[in-house]
């Protein structure tokens, strides 16, 4: 199922294009974002005002990105079952480099560099074996990007990676959705999920921990993560069970706990419709923000306490992304782009736009 | 390229009341409950029990003329599932019961593997009134009957005597198990069942269904991940992208040659499904309905007159010809479902929304 030479050719030759750069990027903070515009799917960096500063083609859907801000570079990922990605230069000058999914493999969406620059770690599916695994790509000067190695994520459906404060501990989002890419999405296992947060060393792929919600809670999907000032690991879930079943959906972790579940107020909670579509927290790492596309809200979290601090609607709204602290920058399948937060009503940067729609995850540099 | 590689979790697929063009009619619930959910979840119950019937009878009796009959109602069984499988909300995703009733897809092939060691341990305990209920989905359904009918053991070809007894028994307590699990839905979406109150009558106190509205956008969002699912999961993965390249054995029920009556009745069940809602629209949008059903009967039509097996049908070129022209016109039907039908119902289907990730 692996996407076919030509098109992969194609592809790398796209890739091999300068992206367009359309903007000096300045000292102001930078977002990046996957959408579809006129029909085209791209990846852009743009700022909090929404100005477009490098669009990046893409030969597909995209989802959402490992960063490297300390050398000025991002690797974008086709949205599950993705068999491409591609890393390129923040600056418009770094060439960009086409990656394609090893065989037996396709990308979930979601990567992290490690400090150093010298290795990149993406969630990725091993299909016919049906469990997780973290692809690592060598990064360094020279490296290509090849893949050099996998480990292990503990679980099947492995979605969000991200990188603790240690800048060596992996905290991986094991949805425990059983997909194949023949049947897209399609979960397989409904009724043997056991979902999980893993924690990964990088350097070696050891298993450090592996936590896992109470048994009643077993199709509550864990798959996107952010993390607090105090280190903690939020987490967002998507219940895979009947509408009628309303579960709490974001809960919190530290090491060597047992992980916390928040239900919010009953109208939060039911508004969210069983998914949550991406994480965030602020600059401060003290509000968490929590986006439904499928309910049309943001909801926010105090980080200390786990209590909701409010609600934004926004129609298909999933990107989040740190704005200041409190502050939030969310963005919308309808092409919005607003700014928001727990006490400031959405106040708005781009309007909504038909032939716009940005995808769920937005990410400060 | 058939396979679009993408399919929308039945589970996420969202959709968000937006501004209405054309109101939901304001029984939506009560029409597409009596005039078809009920009535296709009896019809599913009555089949099943006809099933676990015939199959107790002829593993008493045996005889040709009781395999016949065991061969019947198991076809007749598949064709009432076909039209119940895409009403996947509600009472069927609760409790496993669609993977109690059809685990299906199968990518790593775990059914077979567990029906060959159960029928090699023949475990007196699974065959207990109920136990199977307790075990492995994977073992409770009719592709694992259609899997000891028809392959292996292939008890309805298999002479009497040896290791029959216990694959017979099994058989019949699958079929048991699927009875049981379709009485249940019957039950839920019966009148005075919980589920069946709630989705006839929606109103602001109601914890599933707040307004027709959210009815509408269950039964959009059935119909659009039903045809998806008939067309990217059953259709495409066997059709390949040429007649060499077909691979029939992605067929749900290639075994017992149903793969495609089955099909034809999914769809056949969607546009009597679409019926049953009865929807108005303005003078400018009312080529819908005709859309809808228009192209639902075509591709059911086409399904229907294919006079062989999946296998065969698939590795012929004509025929394979006539399943990609099927899959096309469910291509069709479902970009009217998601592009027209919907917003005409006020119902919004998101970028982000849709396509869970």
């Amino acid at each position: 199922m692996e996407i076919d030479r030509r098109r992969f050719l194609a592809l790398t030759a796209l890739a091999g294009l300068a992206p367009a750069t359309l903007r000096a990027a300045g000292d102001a903070p930078l977002y990046l974002a996957a959408r579809r515009a006129g029909g085209r799917y791209e990846a852009v960096v743009l700022d909090a005002r929404g100005r477009d500063h490098q669009v990046v083609p893409m030969p597909a859907r995209g989802h959402s990105f490992a960063l490297d801000p300390a050398r000025g570079r991002a690797v974008v990922f086709g949205r599950q079952p993705g068999f491409f990605a591609v890393a390129f230069g923040i600056d418009g000058v770094q060439p960009s480099v086409a990656l394609q999914a090893a065989p037996g493999r396709h990308f979930f969406g979601h990567g992290v560099f490690l400090p150093d620059g010298r290795r990149m770690l993406a969630t990725e599916n091993h299909y016919e074996a049906g469990h997780g695994v973290l692809g690592v790509y060598d990064t360094s000067k020279g490296g290509e990007y090849h893949r050099i190695g996998e480990f292990e994520t503990g679980g099947i459906g492995p979605h969000e990676v991200v990188l603790l404060p240690d800048g060596r501990t992996l905290c991986v989002a094991n949805g425990g959705i059983l997909t194949h890419p023949d049947y897209g999405k399609l979960e397989l296992n409904l009724d043997t999920m056991r979902p999980s947060l893993a924690y990964v060393d990088a350097a070696d792929g050891r298993l450090l921990e592996r936590v896992e919600l109470p048994a009643q809670y077993h199709r509550l999907s864990i798959r996107h993560l952010a993390l607090a000032a105090d280190g903690a690991v939020w987490f967002g879930c998507q219940h895979t069970g009947p509408a009628g079943e309303r579960p709490p959906l974001v809960g919190r972790h530290r090491r060597g706990h047992e992980p916390e579940l928040y239900a919010g107020p009953d109208d939060v909670l039911r508004g969210f419709r069983n998914y949550v579509g991406s994480v965030a927290a602020d600059p401060a790492g003290r509000v968490v923000a929590t986006s439904s596309p499928v309910g049309g809200q943001v909801a926010y979290w105090d980080t200390t306490s786990g209590r909701c601090l409010g609600l934004t609607p926004l129609a298909d709204g999933c990107g989040v992304a740190p704005l200041a602290p409190g502050r939030f920058l969310v963005n919308s399948g309808m092409g919005e782009l607003v700014r928001a937060g727990p006490d400031l009503a959405a106040h708005p940067v781009l309007p909504p736009s038909p032939g716009l729609s940005w995808d769920n995850h937005f990410r400060r540099l | 390229m058939l396979n679009t590689k993408r399919w929308l979790c039945a589970a996420v697929v969202a959709l968000a009341a937006g501004p209405a063009s054309a109101a939901p009619p304001a029984d939506l619930g009560q029409r597409l409950a009596d005039g078809y959910a009920r009535p296709a979840m009896a019809r599913l119950a009555e089949q099943a029990g006809r099933l676990e019937q015939a199959l107790a009878a002829w593993c008493r009796d045996g005889g040709q003329a009781g395999a016949q009959a065991v061969r019947q109602a198991f076809g007749d069984t598949a064709l009432a599932w076909a039209g119940v499988e895409f009403l996947r909300f509600g009472p069927l995703v609760q409790g496993n019961r669609y993977e109690r009733l059809a685990f299906w897809p199968d990518t790593r092939g775990v059914m077979p593997r567990q029906v060959r060691a159960l029928l090699g341990s023949a475990d007196p305990a699974a065959l207990a009134p109920g136990a199977l209920a307790s075990r492995s989905v994977a073992m409770q359904g009719l592709p694992a009957l259609e899997y000891v009918l028809y392959d292996e053991p292939g008890l309805l070809d298999a002479p009497a005597g040896g290791d029959r007894a216990y694959a017979c028994g099994y058989a019949t307590a699958v079929a048991a198990n699927v009875a049981a699990v379709s009485a249940e839905l019957r039950q839920a979406w019966d009148a005075q069942g919980d589920y069946g109150r709630q989705f006839t009558a929606p109103a602001p106190g109601n914890d599933l269904y707040r307004s027709q509205q959210e009815v509408a956008a269950e039964a959009v969002k059935a119909l659009s991940t039903g045809l998806q699912f008939a067309r990217d999961v059953k259709l495409a993965p066997v059709l390949g992208d040429s007649p060499q390249a077909a691979r029939p054995k992605r067929a749900a029920f290639w075994r017992s040659g149903m793969a495609l009556p089955m099909l034809a009745a999914s769809v056949q069940g969607m546009r009597a499904f679409y019926g049953a809602g009865g929807y108005r629209y303005p003078d400018d949008l009312a080529w819908i309905g005709p859309a809808v059903d228009g192209e639902l009967g075509r591709a059911a039509a086409v399904l229907q007159e294919i006079p062989m097996p999946v296998a065969q049908a698939a590795a012929d070129a004509a025929t394979w010809q006539r399943l990609a022209l099927a899959s096309l016109i469910l291509k069709n039907a479902k970009d009217v479902v998601d592009q027209n039908f919907a917003p005409a119902l006020g119902v919004v289907i998101g970028f982000n929304a849709l396509d869970g990730d």
